[in-house]
């Protein structure tokens, strides 16, 4: 799943480790969610949505699979 | 300063007795009585530990390290609640369960032919040993797994 939250922790200013601290995870959990090798938990994801004043959906961009597509 | 920890003093108490315990150990085991080994074996992890919780207590009991030590306790605690961290535990002890029941199978096989070919005596012991180490985990695994369900 693409996110955009690299882009929007560069665009308040903060590095990889202020950013963990402040939503209380370790430094190595926002890189690997920064290059999408780790899906946070939906608890997680609306902790960096509030942090960040945005939804999640404008944060996690989740390609909705065919099969799921109401018709 | 205001909101630094500070290490307590239960913390050099306790590193205090581990030494104690293992220097005891080491004055039995420097004496001539059976068992030496095994008293050397006790002194190493009490007074190995010991010495490492007294200096510990030491080197972050310093004033000008106060502030480090907050830091390093929160970064702990954060390390310890992160859920890729979590998950990553769960995902080894998955493994690691899987992995030791194949390797006790294998351990009661391997046992079993030693005494037919009389190698080895009394090979039932180990057997036991290695069944109660078998079911104990898979009741282990469905507690734990029962617990979640009750949880969420």
């Amino acid at each position: 799943m693409e996110n955009r939250v690299e882009e929007l922790r560069r665009g308040v200013g903060m590095n990889q480790e202020d950013f963990a601290k402040a939503i209380r995870v370790s430094r190595q959990t926002v890189s690997s969610i920064e290059t999408g090798k780790y899906n946070p938990s939906l608890e997680l994801a609306f902790v960096i949505s509030d942090f960040f004043n945005k939804s999640i959906e404008e944060i996690f961009i989740h390609e909705r699979s065919k099969n799921y597509e109401k018709k | 300063m205001k909101g630094a920890k500070i290490m307590r003093r239960s913390d050099l108490i306790t590193g205090i007795l581990f030494s104690t315990i293992g220097i005891v150990f080491f004055a039995m085991a420097c004496t001539d009585i059976p068992l030496q080994s095994l008293f050397c074996g006790l002194a190493g992890a009490g007074i190995g530990p010991g010495v490492m919780m007294i200096s510990k207590y030491v080197y972050w009991s310093h004033p000008d390290r106060k502030t480090k030590y907050t830091d390093k306790l929160e970064a702990e605690k954060i390390k310890m609640h992160d859920e890729r961290e979590e998950m990553l535990r769960g995902k080894t002890a998955c493994f690691l369960h899987a992995y030791t029941l194949v390797v006790i199978g294998i351990y009661c096989i391997i046992f079993q032919v030693l005494e037919k070919l009389m190698i080895i005596e009394n090979s039932r012991v180990f057997i036991i040993y290695l069944g109660i180490l078998f079911f104990s985990e898979i009741l282990l695994y469905r507690w734990i797994f029962k617990q979640y369900e009750k949880k969420y």
